[in-house]
């Protein structure tokens, strides 16, 4: 079985929590990455969002990007991500069927209308981890750093996306060539 | 009739997306940021949440 890294939420009242949908994506990542060992060095484990942020931005609470997410988690916790972009969809399911978990930009107005929707009127740009594909039907296991079930209506944890509706979140991302996704992408663990 | 193909194993399978990926990994033009990429546009949540 697909090794599970725990869930991170981005609203956890750390600073930047709202803007940090990046950063809680890529501290699941790390996770995943290591298979939730920790490398003893001289930061936190496991892997939190506000320690990624706060390594990134600490002045600041703007956007972020897959680059310095990467160069955080590795200063942090020793785990170089792979960033890749304009993925052909194929070429995606084929990183994530052979081992990788991934952290992916989307465009939440996709999401928006549909029962995934963690953040109701948010129809931004945003983050998720990927961490795997189920078989039986192709759908892709989300983290979405939202759905902290903080109200009713509002998902909890890991959902399964079928695989058309994280396709259509993935392409419309800006600055996306037609029939590609941005991803950041975790060692083969598998 | 001729034979039927055998399907290939669960192993072989994950097999050929590993040497997929391995062979994506390496192509160098999807190493590099697209001109116009929004950077700092990444993430935001901008409605209430």
């Amino acid at each position: 079985m697909t090794y599970r890294p725990t869930f991170r939420k981005q609203g956890d009242g750390s600073r930047c929590q709202w803007t940090n949908c990046s950063p809680a994506s890529h501290a699941m990542a790390a996770q995943r990455h290591r298979k939730g060992v920790d490398p003893h060095n001289a930061h936190g484990w496991p892997p939190m969002p506000s320690e990624i942020r706060n390594y990134m931005t600490p002045h600041n609470c703007g956007g972020t990007s897959l680059n310095q997410n990467d160069a955080a988690v590795t200063h942090l916790y020793g785990v170089d991500m792979t960033v890749r972009y304009n993925i052909p969809w194929a070429s995606f399911v084929s990183l994530i069927i052979s081992g990788r978990g991934a952290v992916v930009s989307i465009r939440y107005s996709v999401i928006a209308p549909t029962k995934f929707d963690a953040s109701p009127g948010f129809t931004g740009n945003h983050a998720i981890f990927v961490n795997e594909r189920r078989a039986s039907d192709g759908a892709f296991l989300v983290y979405d750093p939202l759905a902290d079930h903080r109200r009713a209506g509002i998902p909890q944890g890991p959902q399964w996306w079928p695989a058309s509706l994280l396709k259509a979140a993935a392409y419309a991302y800006p600055g996306t060539n037609t029939g590609c996704i941005h991803a950041s992408l975790t060692r083969d663990t598998e | 009739m001729p034979p039927k193909k055998a399907a290939p194993s669960a192993k072989a399978h994950i097999d050929e997306h590993k040497a997929h990926a391995k062979e994506f990994l390496e192509r160098p033009e999807h190493k590099v940021k697209p001109v116009g990429f929004p950077d700092e546009a990444h993430e935001t949540d901008e409605a209430k949440p």
